[in-house]
């Protein structure tokens, strides 16, 4: 298991991952607090293949320098969750609205500028629900099939 | 991996525990709030050998029933370590003293045998914020424990 103490440019594994989503879920149960999900697909364009390579810490770097750090952010391919505790609906709006707004400009590397494009889904749980790690994944796992289907840079809540 | 919670009790193994303790560390830096760490050694004592081997799982059996549900434990043959959020070094006294007196007492098993503990504590507090740092926390209550253990059994050491 990778010990992760700083986020600058990597994100929890998802053996890690798992480990603080249930610790949360627990966490949730016994003091009733909004906790959210966000699962995130990345498209990444860039004019060369070198830069493509380093997109996805480009990314990585710039999505944790947005989060606060208690925020769970993992990668598993081209897709990111992000578990956010004691996050409200509102919240996580602002949150989803933050991040389309920051990817929608080019970042420069060394190799060439990469953009971005991003389909956002999020689910919230209000406080006292009783929810489990796989209810909240589906339900998040739908929002993104809606977001995918409004089209891209788009975020869908539910 | 054992990813998800260790066999003994629901008591977390050490390696899902350290990932917990950083994501704690993350949490009480940004929102500041004492935390404190227990290291404790036990020693069980029973008539017969199967009830001893079992002696571990008792214990991590035990400390779930006692622990507040915030408290975060984790086993590692004969050690325990449990990482209290939200407690300072008052708090941390009270639990140590509390946990000598629960248990210094006979405890009987399903099969109907006994079994008793002996205990080396050690303990260690911080405050929250950035200069909560894992490594002390860490080394601080392994330290103290030894102190403990130093004194004798049914002991606790606090080190600041």
């Amino acid at each position: 298991m990778k010990k992760i103490t700083t986020r600058d440019d990597e994100v929890y594994s998802s053996d890690v991952f798992e480990i603080l989503f249930d610790y949360e879920i627990t966490r949730t149960k016994r003091n009733p607090a909004p906790l959210a999900l966000m699962q995130i697909e990345i498209t990444s364009t860039t004019s060369n293949e070198e830069s493509l390579k380093s997109a996805p810490i480009v990314f990585i770097r710039a999505l944790n320098s947005h989060l606060r750090s208690v925020d769970i952010p993992s990668k598993a391919g081209n897709d990111f969750r992000i578990l956010l505790p004691t996050t409200d609906e509102p919240g996580a709006r602002t949150v989803c609205e933050r991040l389309l707004s920051i990817f929608k400009n080019k970042f420069d590397t060394p190799r060439g500028p990469v953009a971005f494009t991003l389909q956002i889904g999020a689910t919230i749980c209000p406080a006292g629900t009783d929810i489990s790690m796989s209810d909240v994944t589906e339900k998040a796992k739908e929002a993104l099939k809606q977001s995918k289907l409004k089209g891209p840079n788009t975020f869908v809540t539910q | 991996m054992d990813k998800k919670l260790s066999v003994i009790g629901d008591i977390y193994s050490e390696e899902v525990f350290k990932v917990i303790l950083d994501y704690e560390i993350a949490r009480a830096k940004r929102y500041p709030t004492p935390m404190s760490l227990l290291c404790l050694e036990i020693i069980p004592q029973a008539k017969n050998q199967e009830t001893l081997q079992a002696g571990s799982n008792l214990f991590a059996s035990a400390i779930k029933q006692y622990m507040r549900s915030a408290d975060i434990p984790c086993v590692n043959g004969k050690v325990f370590k449990i990482l209290l959020p939200s407690t300072n070094q008052d708090n941390l006294n009270s639990t140590c003293e509390r946990m000598l007196a629960l248990f210094t007492k006979e405890f009987e098993t399903d099969d109907g045998e006994t079994i008793s503990f002996s205990l080396y504590i050690g303990g260690t507090t911080q405050e929250g914020g950035e200069t909560l740092s894992r490594d002390q926390l860490l080394e601080k209550s392994q330290s103290a424990m030894n102190q403990s253990k130093e004194k004798g059994i049914n002991t606790y050491v606090v080190l600041i």
